[in-house]
């Protein structure tokens, strides 16, 4: 039978979501493909036209976003290994934190490099599941990246009200590219992984608010690298039983397999860590800022879920549109 | 899922529903009877039912893979009129399984029939 440039764009919609293995992926839409081209041969000798037949058929399938969803969760199930890989990375950092080696300027780069190689090898390998808890950590370097230059723009906001002398352009046009290159990356890595599924973007951001608290946290304390002792050294036993629960989380996360659940319990973990990370640095929170604290992460946790909700939309116009 | 309107339940969603219910014991007892792939259970379970129930691809295949992957069915390739089809067959497990739900479904059916069925008229004659 001759190729439908329909038939194949359905295909490869529903291929771009599996979010599988590229052999199962092929081994699904060979099924699908056959299923297809039966059933419109069908609508065929009933008497439709084969553009007609085709439409049919694809149509009886339902969305492809929709389909493959279902069918990422019949083969989801991950392995005991792949989740503890996927743990892998919480439970380096929490050694790191134990061991009080985030202040090290050999340590902490030592660490993060090999997390970067290794997200790269499983993007290159067709997005496993252990992937995105590494993916998230890969991405935080971005965010302390930002923190460090914060001390330039403050000087160009001195500058500005006229109460401090001009930064060096070279280096305030070097710092506004790399937050561009930042901001690209941490967003269209989101987007990326949101309109394949949407809770494993949410479980890739899932350092983030801990990470960013602590840098907040930090900077109140005067600065990541103020001077020896660090003054937030103790909180390192915190931020070290912190990612060990965050560990354990993500076995939950990979465990279940209702949405609604995996990000109930990671907004509840997050929520707990970072209230855990302002309790241990006696910081003052009042009832008000629980509440907004709470808002601000179940916002970035729910994030992706709002840029599938957009991706669904703009999709199910199209297909509208296209009749 | 049931969608409730404002005058309650379609009779059409109650029927989803148990069929959301079954569809795993469904699938394991057509393709216990013989080997079949996607397109021919679905006609097989219209043919059945006299077009009652309808399966749609949308649930049919997820539903499938998973069966699959817990190692209830096994799939295999065949090519037919140099059209490939996947058969789908039950495992030895899936045999198993398929004889518990038979069991459970009919003391279950019985079971609910024996209340939900209108009891016997009394016979005005005696």
């Amino acid at each position: 039978m001759s190729p439908n440039p329909q038939l194949d764009q359905y295909l490869d919609e529903v291929r771009r979501h599996l979010n599988l293995a590229p052999e199962r992926s092929n081994h699904i839409i060979r099924e699908l493909r056959s299923h297809l081209l039966e059933r419109s041969e069908e609508g065929e000798i009933a008497g439709l036209s084969r553009q007609e037949s085709i439409s049919h058929a694809i149509y009886s399938f339902g969305r492809p976003r929709a389909l493959a969803r279902l069918l990422y969760e019949s083969h989801r199930k991950t392995s005991l290994s792949e989740m503890g890989v996927a743990a892998l990375p919480y439970l380096l950092i929490a050694i790191l934190f134990a061991m009080g080696g985030w202040s090290s300027w050999l340590w902490s780069p030592l660490l993060l490099l090999p997390i970067v190689l290794v997200t790269l090898f499983g993007w290159w390998q067709g997005k496993p599941n252990w992937l995105y808890p590494w993916a998230g950590w890969s991405l935080v370097p971005l965010a302390i990246g930002a923190y460090l230059a914060a001390p330039i723009f403050n000087q160009m906001y001195q500058a500005l009200a006229s109460t401090g002398p001009a930064p060096d352009p070279l280096a305030l046009s070097g710092l506004l590219l790399y937050l561009a290159v930042a901001v690209w990356i941490l967003a269209s890595t989101t987007v990326r992984v949101a309109k394949r599924n949407w809770t494993l973007a949410s479980l890739m951001l899932l350092p983030m608010p801990v990470m960013i608290t602590w840098l907040v946290l930090q900077e109140r304390a005067g600065g990541l690298f103020a001077g020896r002792p660090d003054p937030l050294h103790h909180l390192d036993g915190t931020m070290s039983l912190i990612n060990v629960t965050l560990a354990f989380a993500t076995v939950g996360f990979l465990y279940l397999r209702e949405s609604r659940l995996k990000i109930l319990g990671l907004m509840a973990v997050t929520f707990f860590a970072v209230t855990a990370i302002l309790r241990a640095a006696q910081a003052d929170i009042e009832l008000t800022s629980m509440a907004i604290l709470a808002a601000v992460v179940s916002a970035l946790l729910l994030t992706p879920a709002l840029i599938e909700a957009a991706a669904d939309m703009i999709e199910t116009r199209r297909r509208a549109r296209a009749g | 899922m049931v969608i409730r309107r404002r005058n309650g339940p379609r009779p059409t969603d109650y029927i989803s529903d148990l069929l959301r219910g079954s569809t795993d014991s469904l699938l394991l007892a057509l393709v216990g009877e013989s080997p079949m792939y996607g397109y021919s259970i679905i006609k097989e379970i219209e043919k059945r039912t006299e077009g009652e129930l309808r399966f749609k691809e949308g649930t049919l295949y997820p539903a499938l893979h998973r069966l699959e992957e817990e190692g209830l069915i096994k799939g295999e390739w065949v090519s037919v009129r140099g059209m490939e089809r996947r058969y789908y067959s039950l495992t030895e497990r899936g045999a198993e399984v398929l004889e518990n739900r038979r069991r459970q479904w009919q003391q279950f059916s019985s079971a609910v029939d024996r209340i939900i069925s209108p009891p016997p008229t009394p016979d005005p004659t005696s």
